[in-house]
């Protein structure tokens, strides 16, 4: 690379290249199978479940250290800071840099692994055979059991994503915009052909290193993707039609919606502003329904307004409101399936009504304990000693049950 | 009449056990019996008949219990014991009851221990110092409950192959690669007052934040400013969440510049 790059002090391209890496909102580490260090010389742990060591005053956490090998890129896309025509200054680091930089980082206790993602420079092959040297040094040389997550390069070689699987616990690719339109007016060099490619390849990898236990690993964390939304006009309707089908063509285990947010040297087709973090939120929302609350996209979207979502309130909550014959629910005879419809109920709150009700009646002070609160429960819901009369048809019940303005500058 | 028992530990739930079993061989209901500890009074008050009683629980109440018994909370033993009375005299399904008063509290103090475990396991920063056998890598934590012993194994299954100890005011953690080690509690002086990479984690930390998404209050939520003295990286919150605002606007309201055609820095375009 260039002299200033090999001049420059890693701290310097820490700095640079962290920068360069925080708009990709994906910070997961969990997951990955289950391991320990206690049989060997090197160092890790993953216990399946992921931890957030810090969190940033953007209340974002810090799980991996999330980092790109380098910010130069052939690619002009532009809702990116490292887009060739960007006048950010560029480096890169050397796959030993990445490594000690991982190591110190963890034996500190600060991280739970890598997440490292680059330009792509010279070749797609070139930089993911970077990517893949990084994973390999890690692993085989330090015995490194803690998480590592590398970002796809389209079109690289398979044996290159084959590599990358064995030694990744997650994999992604990101879509970045909603429709295959958006991605031709903002990363024009992007395929969108080449994307939904390498996203199969990984669904199929991952599914055959499944069902073959003994055989070598891929990505058992498997792959996710990114949504960038604000950037171009599409809707909330297009943004989770769109994810809906991605989780049904390439079962990802997590689609990360990023709200796009200014970049120092904005491209000019770019909008100024940034895109409400609210609207970021109730796509996660609706995302939620859709994964662990037995909710069709469609569902979600049918009777909003203009396919947006409702901003003031949840998605859940909307649907209710607009599906006012579902309720009220009782709560002692409800399938699994209805009670997690109800406003107010989440999965565990659920899986303990159903355990608790076949010993007792419940009543609406077993359901505070078991919910940990009922005041949007109420006009939804029978118990035994509460029956919400005529609450479901009034007019105003949205004002009711909807959280107080206060309650929502939280997320904005 | 009540009968005081005092418990030497405050974490194990062993000694806890051993005692219910008595009392409930001598059938004392909870009502009669006041729960102290102490680090050097006698375990079991005299008078009590020493009849131990084999009681089979359900797996879950000894799940429950081994948590429970590590909570700060010295009502623990006696709310522990009333669950166990309750068992033994014919609530069998108690612990599938989860709207149950005594269950819900003892529920609530069971995911508190959890949730001040999994804060360990995020918000502990070790530092290293040099003795003459190498590396050791040291930090001071303060946990809001007894969680030492039960979060140890965390530790050594991810760094076996380190040298560490964990100080806490309760307690101390020694591994030596081989096993581990308890002893008194230390204090904050006792640990080593920094390390030179401290400097680019926070550099890190720095960049990885987005000014634009500015959010101390779900920042807050999520790392409570009672964990901040012993974070390396919190010394930066104050000032990164200052200049937010400002560096957003810079970035909004200049006219976004065109390539530089002499920075000789622009990559090479696709082969």
């Amino acid at each position: 690379m260039s002299l200033t790059a090999a001049r420059m002090p890693t701290l310097e391209k820490l700095a640079i290249l962290a920068d360069a890496a925080k708009y990709d909102a994906s910070c997961a580490s969990s997951g990955g199978t289950k391991r320990n260090s206690r049989d060997s010389a090197g160092i890790g742990s993953s216990t399946g479940n992921g931890i957030c060591h810090s969190y940033t005053p953007d209340g974002r956490c810090v799980s991996l250290l999330k980092i790109l090998l380098t910010n130069s890129c052939v690619y002009d896309c532009a809702y990116c800071i490292n887009r060739r025509s960007s006048n950010v200054r560029r480096t890169r680091f050397s796959v030993n840099e990445v490594v000690d930089l991982t190591l110190a980082f963890y034996k500190r206790n600060y991280i739970e692994g890598l997440f490292l993602s680059s330009g792509i420079i010279r070749s797609s092959d070139y930089t993911m055979e970077c990517l893949v040297r990084v994973a390999q040094t890690l692993r085989e040389t330090h015995s490194f059991r803690g998480y590592i997550h590398l970002k796809t390069i389209p079109d690289a070689s398979p044996d290159l994503i084959r590599q990358a699987g064995l030694y990744a616990d997650r994999l992604s690719i990101n879509l970045e915009m909603p429709t295959p339109e958006g991605l031709k007016q903002y990363a024009p060099e992007k395929q969108i052909g080449s994307i939904n490619r390498t996203m199969h390849d990984l669904s199929t990898h991952i599914a055959d290193a499944k069902a073959e236990p003994k055989g070598p690993r891929f990505s058992p964390a498997g792959q996710s993707t990114q949504i960038i939304v604000g950037a171009d006009a599409s809707s909330d309707s297009v943004v989770l039609t769109a994810a809906s089908s991605l989780y049904d063509r390439y079962r990802l285990k997590r689609i990360y919606y990023s709200a796009f947010s200014p970049i120092p040297d904005a491209s000019q087709t770019l909008p100024s502003r940034p895109a409400p973090l609210q609207r970021e939120h109730r796509l996660y929302q609706a995302d939620w329904l859709m994964r662990f609350y037995g909710f069709a996209a469609s569902e979600i979207l049918a009777g909003t307004q203009d396919n947006m979502l409702d901003q003031a309130i949840d998605p859940k909550l909307a649907w209710a409101l607009r599906n006012r014959h579902c309720f009220p629910v009782n709560i002692n005879t409800a399938d699994r399936e209805m009670l997690l419809r109800v406003p107010g109920l989440g999965v565990r709150s659920v899986d303990r009504i159903l355990q608790s009700r076949s010993h007792t009646k419940l009543r609406l002070d077993d359901l505070k304990r078991l919910s940990g609160s009922i005041q949007r429960l109420r006009p939804f819901v029978v118990t035994a000693d509460h029956r919400p009369t005529k609450l479901i048809d009034l007019h105003d019940l949205r004002t009711i049950v909807a959280p107080r303005a206060e309650q929502m500058s939280l997320f904005g | 009449m009540t009968c005081t028992v005092t418990l030497r530990q405050q974490d194990d739930l062993g000694e806890f056990r051993a005692v219910a079993r008595k009392l409930l061989g001598a059938g004392i209901p909870p009502g009669e019996v006041l729960w102290t500890r102490s680090e050097d009074a006698s375990l079991f008050p005299d008078g009590v008949p020493d009849a131990s009683k084999a009681l089979s629980v359900p797996r879950s109440f000894m799940d429950l219990a081994e948590t429970v018994i590590c909570h700060r909370d010295d009502q623990r033993w006696a709310l522990l014991y009333q669950a166990l009375w309750r068992i033994d005299h014919g609530e069998h399904t108690l612990m599938q009851r989860a709207a149950d008063k005594l269950l819900h509290r003892l529920r609530g103090m069971a995911s508190a221990v959890r949730h001040d475990q999994h804060r360990m396991t995020a918000f502990l920063r070790f530092r290293v110092v040099q003795d003459p056998d190498g590396e050791i890598y040291v930090a001071w934590y303060e946990p809001r409950h007894h969680i030492l012993r039960r979060t140890t194994s965390f530790f050594i299954d991810r760094f076996a192959s380190m040298r560490f100890s964990i100080l806490t005011p309760d307690l101390t953690l020694c591994w030596d690669r081989t096993s581990a080690h308890y002893s008194a509690g230390l204090s904050k002086q006792d640990a080593p007052p920094d390390d030179a990479i401290e400097d680019w984690w926070r550099r890190y930390y720095a960049a990885i934040f987005n000014p634009a998404r500015v959010n101390m209050k779900l920042a807050q939520r999520h790392m409570p400013k009672d964990f901040w003295h012993n974070l390396p990286e919190a010394a930066s919150i104050a000032d990164l969440a200052r200049q937010a605002h400002a560096r957003t606007d810079r970035m909004i309201r200049p006219a976004p510049s065109l390539p530089d055609p002499c920075s000789g820095q622009t990559p090479r375009t696709t082969p």
